[in-house]
This record gives C-alpha cells, sequence and structure tokens, in this order.
C-alpha cells in the first residue's frame, strides 16, 4: 500500500498546482482506491498516470490549457508589444516631423568654409571629362541678345554679371555649373559652401556662395550679387544701379521668356547672351553632400556629372564669344568651339 | 496568407516603381505641397547608395523572400506538418530588417526631402504589417514548445512501464523473497 502512495505522491508533485493537477491527484487517489480493493501492481500505477494525462489533456485547445495551468508569459509575448510597436513607429514619424517642421534644419548654417579638396574638384574637371560630356544632353540655356550696348566691367573687360540669392535652390544649382565655367578664365577665393532654402522647393540643395568670394580674371569682370540669405532673414547685397537697370531691362519675358519680371537666377553675358534659370533639375542635387557632387565630376556617365558638366561647357562657350576665343586653352578645345556655334545660333 | 497577399502587393507596387524608373514615365501620384512621388523616386535616396540601381529593386527583392518564407508557412499549414524549425525566427528577423530600412526611409521623405511618396507610403505600410504579423506568429511560436514538449512527454509516459520498471522489479523481489521466506 504504501508504495502506490509514495508513487501518487510523487506523481501529484509532478503535476503544476492548478485545478487540472487537483484532479488529476483526485483521480489518483480513485485510482489507489481501486487498487486497494483489486491489485496494488504497476497497473494501478498506469491508471493514475493516465488519469494524470487524460486531466492534462482534457480536450482543450493548447492555448487555454496553457492558460489554465497559468503558465506565465516572456517579456516579449502579449499584445502589449505590438501595440508598443505601433506606438514607436507613430512616435518616430511624429519626432521625424517635429524636425522637419522646426527648421529640419540640420542645423545648416548659412555658408561655411568650403573643403579646398572639393573646390578644386569643382574648378579642376579634366578636359578628358569636358570633352566626353560634351552637352550633356543639357538644353542650351542662354538667350542670344542682338543690338544692346555692350558691357563691361572693370578694365573694360567684358562684364558677366549674376543675381542670385542663397536661398534659391534654382540659383544652387546654376553655381556649380558657373563657378566650373569661370574657373576657365580666372580663379575663385573665398568660396563657401551654401545650401538653399529649407523651406523652398528642392530644399537643402547643396552649392556654394558668391558672397564673401573674390574672382580674379584677366579676361573677364564677374559681378555676382547674392541679394539674400538662405533663411531670406537678411539682405545680403542690393544690386548697384547699373545692375539694377538690367534686371528691369533684361529680366524680363520680352528677353527671356516666362511670364514673370525679376526671376533669379539671372546671367547677364555682356549683354550679348542672358541666362535665366538654373540650366538643369535642382533634383539632381538632392540628398547629396558637397563632397559627394564634387566626387562624381569624375565620371563623366554620372546624371550629375552630365548635367552639371554639360551646363558648364555652354557657359563657357558663351564666355569665349565675349573673351574673342581666350584663353585659346579653353575655347579652341573642339568640344567648345562646337557648343559656341550652337550659343552662336541661338 | 494576409503575408503573402502583402508580399505580391509589396512586389507589384516595387515592380511598377521600378518600371517607371527605367521607362522614365510620369507617376501616377497625387502632388500637393507635401505629396510628391516623383521628388522622392528622382531624389538621390531613391538608389542604392553609391550605384544607379533603383532601391524598389532589393525592395522588390525583400518582398519576394519574405513571400517565399511566408508560402512555406502556409504550405506547412495546408499539409497539417511543422512547419520548418525557426522559421518563424527568420520571417521576424527578415522583417524586422526591413522596418529599420522603412525607418530610414521615412526619415529622408520627412526630414531631408520634405514630401511623401504615396506609392512609398503603401509599402512602408506592407512592411510594418508584415513586422507585426511576424512578432505575432513569432509570438505564439513562444508558446507552443511548452505545449508540444508536455504533449510529447505525456505520450512518452503513456506506456508507465517505461517509467517504472525499479518499482515493478522491486515488487517482484518482495513478492519472490517473500515466498520464498515461506511469507
Amino acid at each position: 500500500m504504501a508504495k502506490p502512495k509514495r508513487t501518487q505522491q510523487r506523481q501529484g508533485a509532478a503535476g503544476t498546482p492548478s485545478g487540472t493537477g487537483q484532479n488529476a491527484r483526485r483521480q489518483g487517489s480513485d485510482a489507489t482506491k481501486t487498487g486497494s480493493s483489486g491489485t496494488i501492481s504497476r497497473t494501478n500505477g498506469h491508471d493514475t498516470r493516465l488519469a494524470q494525462i487524460r486531466a492534462r489533456a482534457g480536450g482543450q485547445p493548447p492555448a487555454r490549457q496553457a492558460r489554465k495551468r497559468g503558465r506565465k508569459q516572456s517579456w516579449w509575448q502579449g499584445k502589449w508589444t505590438v501595440i508598443a510597436t505601433v506606438v514607436a513607429v507613430v512616435v518616430l514619424v511624429g519626432i521625424f516631423v517635429a524636425i522637419s517642421r522646426n527648421g529640419g534644419t540640420s542645423g545648416l548654417p548659412n555658408s561655411k568654409p568650403a573643403a579646398a579638396s572639393v573646390v578644386k574638384q569643382v574648378t579642376g574637371v579634366s578636359d578628358k571629362v569636358i570633352a566626353s560630356v560634351g552637352t550633356g544632353g543639357v538644353q542650351n540655356p542662354v538667350t542670344p541678345l542682338t543690338g544692346q550696348p555692350a558691357l563691361t566691367g572693370a578694365g573694360g573687360k567684358p562684364a558677366v554679371v549674376y543675381i542670385g540669392a542663397e536661398y534659391c535652390p534654382y540659383c544652387a544649382a546654376k553655381r556649380w555649373s558657373m563657378i566650373m565655367a569661370l574657373s576657365r578664365f580666372g580663379t575663385f577665393s573665398n568660396l563657401q559652401y551654401s545650401w538653399s532654402s529649407d523651406t523652398d522647393v528642392y530644399p537643402q540643395t547643396p552649392t556654394f556662395t558668391f558672397y564673401g568670394s573674390t574672382y580674379t580674371s584677366k579676361y573677364i569682370d564677374f559681378q555676382p550679387v547674392e541679394e539674400t540669405t538662405r533663411d531670406s532673414s537678411q539682405i545680403l547685397q542690393t544690386p548697384t544701379s547699373a545692375q539694377q537697370h538690367l534686371i528691369d531691362t533684361y529680366d524680363t519675358p520680352q528677353y527671356v521668356g516666362g511670364s514673370t519680371s525679376g526671376g533669379i537666377p539671372f546671367v547677364d553675358f555682356g549683354n550679348k547672351y542672358l541666362s535665366l534659370g538654373p540650366g538643369y533639375d535642382p533634383q539632381l542635387l538632392s540628398g547629396l553632400t558637397h563632397e559627394q557632387i564634387a566626387a562624381k565630376l569624375s565620371n563623366p556617365n554620372d546624371p550629375v556629372t552630365l548635367a552639371i558638366v554639360g551646363n558648364a561647357n555652354y557657359l563657357t562657350a558663351t564666355i569665349c564669344t565675349l573673351t574673342n576665343n581666350q584663353p585659346s586653352s579653353v575655347c579652341t578645345s573642339p568640344t567648345i568651339k562646337q557648343i559656341e556655334a550652337t550659343v552662336k545660333g541661338g | 496568407m494576409a503575408l503573402v497577399v502583402m508580399a505580391v502587393a509589396g512586389i507589384a507596387i516595387a515592380a511598377y516603381l521600378t518600371t517607371v524608373h527605367y521607362a522614365k514615365v510620369p507617376l501616377v501620384c497625387t502632388t500637393s505641397s507635401i505629396i510628391n512621388c516623383a521628388r522622392v523616386t528622382s531624389s538621390s535616396y531613391s538608389v542604392v547608395p553609391g550605384t544607379q540601381l533603383p532601391i524598389t529593386i532589393p525592395g522588390m527583392l525583400w518582398f519576394l523572400v519574405s513571400g517565399a518564407l511566408a508560402v512555406i508557412a502556409l504550405r506547412s499549414a495546408w499539409n497539417g506538418t511543422d512547419e520548418p524549425a525557426r522559421l518563424r525566427l527568420a520571417q521576424f528577423l527578415w522583417s524586422a530588417a526591413g522596418l529599420l530600412f522603412v525607418l530610414y526611409l521615412v526619415y529622408a521623405e520627412i526630414v531631408q526631402l520634405r514630401n511623401i511618396c504615396e506609392w512609398c507610403t503603401v509599402i512602408h505600410l506592407l512592411t510594418l504589417a508584415t513586422f507585426l504579423i511576424c512578432m505575432l506568429r513569432l509570438q505564439r511560436s513562444g508558446e507552443e514548445p511548452t505545449y508540444e514538449v508536455e504533449t510529447r512527454s505525456t505520450s512518452w509516459r503513456a506506456p508507465a512501464h517505461h517509467a517504472m520498471p525499479a518499482r515493478t522489479h522491486r515488487q517482484r523481489t518482495r513478492s519472490r523473497s517473500a515466498s520464498r521466506s515461506g511469507r
């Protein structure tokens, strides 16, 4: 009698402390009684265990059994983790929106000194890349101006007047090509990194600002005007009366097309050619850093290179028409000569 | 089943965006102040960094793998067999990786580009839903092993004589020694 009882106790202890386990113990007890009236043998123990098994199985689905047994769930189990995940994603997106609305600014300054290596990559594009790109599939960005008095600057050199602003994304795109083209006729110094407005179209388009830079050339007189800062909060430069006269006269639908006057970027090439607009899609520069853009300029197949260098080649050919194709190292290259013919043809 | 449906939807959208990228045709998309698919899909974030490969191609592959894993689970359920070991864990990790990348893309859209692409958002929601379902599946698999172990041990214990030979042997010995001692 003692043996079956001990067995029964052991089984009871092995069972869970739930109601199911108690049922099992009850059934085990019944089995013992049966044993006492009949045979106390392994059959009795077998029945006891079977009774426990039946009690455990109970014909119930596993999940319910698990709940009945009161088994603890792991920390990562349960509906709350799903809810927490969704809440976390929503909160994260909310943070992104808040960053974006608060200027998103990523803390971008109005400008900061440009890395010399980047300036070198922009101003020193190889002849091989220039020749390979050609027009780069870019549409002719200049419009010929006929019958107007020649525009000259310091020392009687042909003047190139640029009117733009740091907030302007189209100016941002244009400056890459302008710096590239003008560097073939002279030298820039103190170029600074800048970005277009955070809130305008093509926000934070990386670029340089002409404000604070200097340009020296024995061929042309470059007169850049950056009207405001990238957040438009400050006026940086005001056009001179002569420059304002150019804007009022030529930056009009009559000369540059379009429906409005005073659009920027506006460039007057010695009153012989005008250029309004970026020359290519600023979207190409979106999300790129100055370094990334500069690095692309050695790849003549990159869309960014095609756009910037192609546009720069047009501007170079235009300036060559003002300088009587000087310097010859720039203006007599087959690529530029070919594009110059296109520019002259209008 | 839901995972398979979402994978198919994701592949379809990614295929459409990939086609548009290469065909250079306009996207069917609303253009409002913030919604502008073209700006997003033509930005530098729309290609795999350092390549010209549209990011929709890895996206398509992600949904393809996600769908394949879901089909394996579906087949197991259909055949009434056990799912391959760690399938749910693999699905969870795969979907988690997808969700992390989606969060990066959402960051790029909202903070960097300040434009949202409708098609991309649908893909992002599909990825989130896939992750949640995979998480639920993994949670359920976390419950089942305990039950399976118990079931196995129960069926193993059923022929109880395996578990009790010692007692039986002692009983037999006792009865034998009792008979020898003449009791």
